[in-house]
């Protein structure tokens, strides 16, 4: 465990903890937000596009669907870029360490949203040309939604990984950490989360005043209902998934504050549920809304400070190791600073001038009796005894006179510099 | 130093990070930062002259760059955020502390840009007639943000080559108000625009008929708007050369090519120079006789421009070394004020990735290979890009490579090449490296991205 502890930044933070870590959570809560909406949307608009098969009223639907993505997912990265920063910042040591270790997965996050956002691009707008083969539309789709999911995957492996520092020397590849306790039961939290989010703002989407489907026999509350079904089913699934989570936990991360805060998210679901039901069973849906939506949003804000409440406890005790290091070596520095600026300090003889410009420009090529990258220096000088001038021509301007050497780089040197290493050197 | 590893084994880490970051410069300053105000200050005008073929010419150039700058230009500029933070934790972990509200403001314009572009594209359409005026304004504020969010970049990238007095007094506005900005700032501004320029002249022969009017109009016009800006883009390139640091230009011919290239840099800048001829040409062509060449003349500028740029980032980032923070922190990591502790307490002992904690007889190889890792191996590897194998037989040819000429190498390496950091150990240390690249002659190594981690 001791080699595993990194010295900090040695820099202050830019502000106080309390508040980059208000910044953190608002910044998140808005990035993840979208990014439910666009992984979310990215699968509905797949299901709506299977059920439009059939029943063609539900291709509008879905094009509709297809138009959210698109904009949703360029808020979702925009969003994500602050949190990215704030977190690089509050918790520079572990986050850091845990991306490092996973570099090339890390890394693979770049070019899979990249190729997600060409893909969304090219489903949404060949809508209309692709009419005909719908099962290569479909297949455009189905890509893009498989790389919008699997992208969450790497950033949850890494926002697991920086909680435990102890099994970073376990940790050998992208694999090994996915399989950590409580990564996967965490993936599915969040598809289901995805799920209930993005159905709930197709509710909204799809039952605004004045919002003509223009669909025939679809009717818009028909497409309603569709959606709280899914916000329904989600929720509840949320609640067996969120279960798991908390029986992977390892025992040091679970704090009186976490189940203070999950026992009153238990309290609060079960009424959204039954305002969901109610909602899916009603002959017109919508009265509801509002309040739902008011009940889900605490929600998600407490499930946001759970899990802040998670990631501090984990840290703590690596984060206070860390901080008492960084001190001691700061420490240290400044000690070895005050001995060296102690007259005398270093002791030794003065050197001579040119022997000093000869060690620091010449020395790592040139030895004086033997050969290190170019020739030795009684031999090489030879032709010079007697004409400096020659000497320093050959240094600032060198040729390649030998073969079995590489050529000399030409050297940028001061000309008083140049004057006392020629002396040295010919003397 | 304290943290783990990564190593791009065959790509190496400063290409890795220049593709990453350069495909970013090119796409912002060309698709946003001049895009965005040459569009609008065309639609202005056909809105005006009541061009309705050139408002639906400039519609489909902007639907390209739509695509382009969210996905690819958006994910690049986070790519670099990842690229750096896996590479070099250390130095962007310091940079971060020092311009964190530089860059929290940067991110409120950001997303101001990104709603802009989608309100900017996604309205043009509807947005006509009366409500044309409105369009036009929001043109005029997507100009703005984007090109505040590069006004705010720059500073930073300024800093990372010469901080000003930031070192001394660790002051946030001395390190933004650095002598390099203003200048840097102008040349990317018109830089952008004369981009843009030439971007837009690709993509109207993409989506005008050959022979048309439209086609040899938007031709003229588009090459007459590059040939506008070429001119404050070359006064602001002399004077941002001027503001260079002296000792940075001395690494300019190897930064300019690469070591092996060094000695032809008069070659090289002639080449350069040539390319920036022809782009000048083609423009010049094209306002005087914009019906006579055949339809692919018409990327050249556009590509040419391109190299040039990615040439100049390359430069740029090359001509920083020996240090990744200008005066503050070399390119391996380490501080200019823990050197010399380093150099006399030992690099394995103050770094928690390591197995080996002290040089011994029996681990002398294996704790050179930690050295590597620690002080060689954010620039070199093994044997892909910048391979220190075949930088070792460029200079030892023919023989067999002697621990002991290496050890003495690079004992003053920072003298020999002034772009290199001085050794940051003791000399155990530095021993152990060399008898672990003297090794290297005969036994090749491979190391993994996970090579850092201590297997006990």
């Amino acid at each position: 465990m001791d080699s595993l502890v990194p010295k900090d930044v040695l820099l202050p933070l830019p502000a106080p903890v309390w508040l980059l870590t208000a910044l953190l959570l608002i910044s998140f809560l808005l990035h993840i937000l979208f990014v439910n909406l666009m992984v979310g949307g990215s699968i509905l608009v797949l299901w709506t596009e299977i059920r439009g098969l059939r029943k063609k009223e539900w291709d509008r639907v879905s094009h509709r669907i297809a138009e959210t993505v698109t904009v949703n997912k360029s808020l979702a990265v925009v969003l994500g870029v602050a949190p990215l920063l704030t977190i690089s910042v509050l918790y520079t040591a572990q986050f850091y360490s845990s991306s490092t270790l996973l570099g090339h997965a890390w890394l693979m996050v770049i070019p899979l949203v990249i190729l997600a956002f060409l893909f969304a691009y090219a489903h949404k707008y060949s809508w209309t040309r692709l009419e005909g083969s719908k099962g290569f539309h479909l297949t455009l789709g189905g890509v893009a939604c498989v790389l919008f999911l699997s992208v969450p995957l790497i950033f949850l492996t890494n926002i697991n990984l920086m909680l435990y520092p102890e099994h970073w020397k376990s940790v050998h590849s992208f694999w090994n950490a996915l399989w950590l306790p409580n990564v996967l039961p965490r993936y599915f939290h969040f598809l289901m989360a995805t799920l209930a989010l993005t159905g709930l703002f197709f509710v909204y989407y799809f039952g605004r005043k004045g919002e003509d489907l223009n669909s025939g026999n679809l009717k818009s509350t028909d497409v309603v209902r569709s959606f709280y079904g899914i916000a329904l089913g989600a929720t509840s699934a949320q609640v067996l998934a969120g279960l798991l989570v908390f029986l992977t936990l390892p025992a040091h991360v679970v704090s009186l504050s976490l189940i203070l805060l999950l026992g009153l998210v238990l309290a609060l679901v079960p009424v959204a549920l039954l305002w969901l039901w109610r909602e899916v069973t009603a002959e017109v849906p919508g009265r509801r809304f509002a309040r739902i939506v008011l009940l889900l949003t605490s929600v998600v804000v407490l499930m946001v400070l759970a899990r802040h409440e998670i990631r501090e406890t984990a840290v703590a005790p690596h984060r206070a190791l860390v901080m008492a290091k960084t001190a001691e070596y700061q420490r240290r520095l400044v000690e070895a600073h005050d001995y060296l600026l102690i007259p005398g300090g270093l002791g030794g003889a003065p050197a001579s001038p040119g022997s000093l410009v000869f060690d620091r420009r010449c020395a790592s090529c040139h030895a004086f009796d033997r050969r290190l990258v170019g020739p030795p220096m009684n031999e090489a000088l030879t032709p010079y005894r007697g004409n400096p001038r020659d000497l320093m021509n050959w240094i600032v301007r060198p040729g390649r006179r030998r073969p079995e050497y590489p050529p000399m780089p030409p050297q940028e040197i001061p000309q008083d510099e140049l004057q006392q290493l020629v002396e040295f050197v010919l003397q | 130093m304290d943290f783990p590893i990564f190593q791009a084994d065959f790509f190496g880490n400063r290409f890795l990070i220049a593709l990453i970051a350069i495909v970013h410069v090119i796409i912002n300053h060309s698709f946003a930062v001049g895009l965005m105000p040459t569009l609008t200050f065309f639609e202005w005008w056909a809105h005006r002259t009541g061009r309705e073929d050139w408002d639906r010419l400039l519609y489909r150039i902007l639907a390209v760059a739509f695509v382009v700058t969210t996905s690819v230009g958006a994910l690049t500029g986070v790519g670099i955020w990842f690229s750096t933070s896996v590479v070099n934790p250390a130095a962007i972990g310091s940079l971060l502390r020092v311009f964190y509200w530089a860059w929290f403001s940067e991110w409120v314009v950001f997303v101001c840009e990104v709603v802009l572009i989608l309100a900017y594209f996604l309205t043009w359409k509807r947005m006509t007639g009366a409500r044309k005026t409105t369009h036009i304004r929001i043109g005029i504020a997507l100009s703005v943000m984007s090109w505040l969010t590069m006004a705010i970049i720059t500073a930073i990238l300024g800093f990372m080559m010469n901080p000003g007095s930031w070192p001394q007094h660790l002051d946030l506005l001395a390190g933004f108000l650095n002598p390099a900005y203003i200048p840097q700032l102008f040349f990317r501004t018109t830089a952008a625009m004369a981009m843009a320029g030439s971007l837009a002249l690709a993509l109207a022969v993409l989506f005008t008929g050959r022979k048309t009017d439209l086609r040899s109009e938007s031709v003229r016009h588009f090459a007459g708007w590059t040939l506008f800006w070429i001119v404050p883009l070359t006064l602001w390139s002399l004077v941002y050369y001027q503001a260079i640091p002296a000792e940075m230009m001395t690494n300019l011919p190897v930064a300019f090519g690469t070591q092996a290239w060094a000695v032809h840099y008069g070659l090289l800048l002639k080449f350069t120079l040539a390319v920036a001829l022809i782009s000048l040409g083609v423009n010049v062509w094209a306002l005087v006789r914009p019906r006579s060449a055949w339809s692919f003349i018409w990327v050249v500028p556009f590509l040419s421009i391109c190299l040039l740029i990615a040439q100049f980032e390359r430069t740029r980032q090359f001509i920083r070394k020996p240090y990744v923070l200008a005066y503050y922190m070399f390119s391996n990591g380490v501080r200019i004020d823990e050197a010399p502790y380093l150099a006399k307490t030992g690099l394995l002992a103050n770094s928690a990735w390591t197995i080996n904690r002290t040089v011994s007889p029996d681990n002398r190889t294996e704790a050179g290979r930690e050295v590597f890792l620690l002080a060689c191996s954010r620039c070199h590897t093994i044997n892909g890009a910048n391979s220190i194998r075949t930088n070792l037989s460029r200079l030892y040819p023919g023989q067999t490579w002697s621990e002991e000429a290496i050890e003495g190498y690079v004992k003053n390496i920072h003298g020999a090449r002034p772009y290199m950091p001085p050794f940051p150990g003791t000399a155990a240390e530095r021993k152990a490296l060399a008898s672990y690249l003297a090794a290297l002659q005969t036994k090749s190594d491979r190391i993994a991205s996970n090579a850092s981690i201590p297997r006990n």
